[in-house]
């Protein structure tokens, strides 16, 4: 696989961001929609390879990630839109990118190349990330 | 027949969206015991049923599991912020109705793909009539985004 093309991962997250796109600003306009099927054949195409099964982790894996990223989401609207706790918010979304990183690296490992060195993700450092006693960490 | 039979069972879909609700439940209650427990407990079940299906993962079920997931999130987004922001309460309302029909959508289409839809289980996917959901945002997302 080149490096001018998207791995599993990433188009897993992209995915997930272009239907919170959708779902939040109730706007489902041709870019998005075009983006979304594309996203999907992408999808396809890195699986179709694998054979890949169901398994009750993938499906933890991806509603984790999909918490995660809408939890960022709505810190990033409290940092924009609310006065006073702009660092606070703004530490949590850092922590929680952390976290987004490390299920993103397990999805490689899972479903997609499985060779997850190299890959373009620096930050899997949670600091002391509070309230995210998940079960599913104990999996990462 | 014994009026103690237990013959109606808990599909795998429901378990799958059982499971996206406690995830929920355990982001948002910090640190609950009960809800893990729960957790463990539903993913036991979503092993032993898919233990016996195999289900093949493609880019189509990983974006109807997304949008499980996502509309339950924003749906319970949505009615937390019917107590905080009651200016706002018919507008939320209505956008966790439509949501919640985006949710039922894939969830019928799901139930399919898991090869256990049945008439009794199918789910609405319609909010107003015919005229105006054609104009809706949900009907146009439902409508293209369908492979």
């Amino acid at each position: 696989m080149g490096c001018n093309t998207y791995k599993l991962n990433e188009l897993l997250d992209r995915l997930i961001i272009n239907q919170l796109k959708i779902f939040k600003k109730k706007d489902p306009n041709d870019s998005h929609i075009r983006s979304l099927n594309n996203i999907v054949n992408s999808i396809d195409k890195r699986i179709n390879d694998r054979s890949s099964i169901l398994t009750v982790d993938v499906i933890d894996y991806i509603y984790t990630l999909v918490y995660v990223n809408s939890e960022i989401w709505n810190l990033r609207d409290q940092m924009i839109n609310e006065n006073g706790q702009f660092n606070e918010h703004m530490k949590k979304s850092h922590q929680l990118n952390a976290l987004r990183n490390l299920l993103k690296i397990n999805i490689e490992a899972t479903l997609g190349s499985r060779n997850v060195k190299g890959l373009d993700i620096s930050n899997y450092d949670m600091e002391d990330l509070k309230g995210w006693n998940i079960n599913t960490l104990n999996k990462l | 027949m014994k009026g103690n039979d237990d013959n109606y069972e808990v599909n795998l879909f429901d378990l799958v969206d059982r499971y996206s609700i406690f995830k929920i439940k355990e982001i948002r209650f910090k640190d609950s015991e009960a809800i893990t427990k729960e957790i463990v407990a539903i993913e036991d079940k979503i092993s032993a049923v898919l233990s016996k299906k195999e289900i093949m993962i493609n880019g189509d079920l990983i974006s109807k599991l997304i949008v499980i997931a996502l509309t339950n999130f924003e749906v319970w987004d949505l009615k937390e912020r019917l107590d905080t922001e009651s200016e706002l309460y018919f507008e939320h309302l209505e956008h966790a109705l439509e949501l919640n029909i985006i949710r039922n959508h894939y969830s019928n289409k799901l139930m399919k793909d898991f090869n256990e839809f049945d008439i009794s289980r199918e789910k609405v996917t319609s909010l107003h009539n015919k005229t105006i959901e054609e104009k809706k945002w949900y009907k146009t997302f439902m409508n293209s985004f369908n492979r």
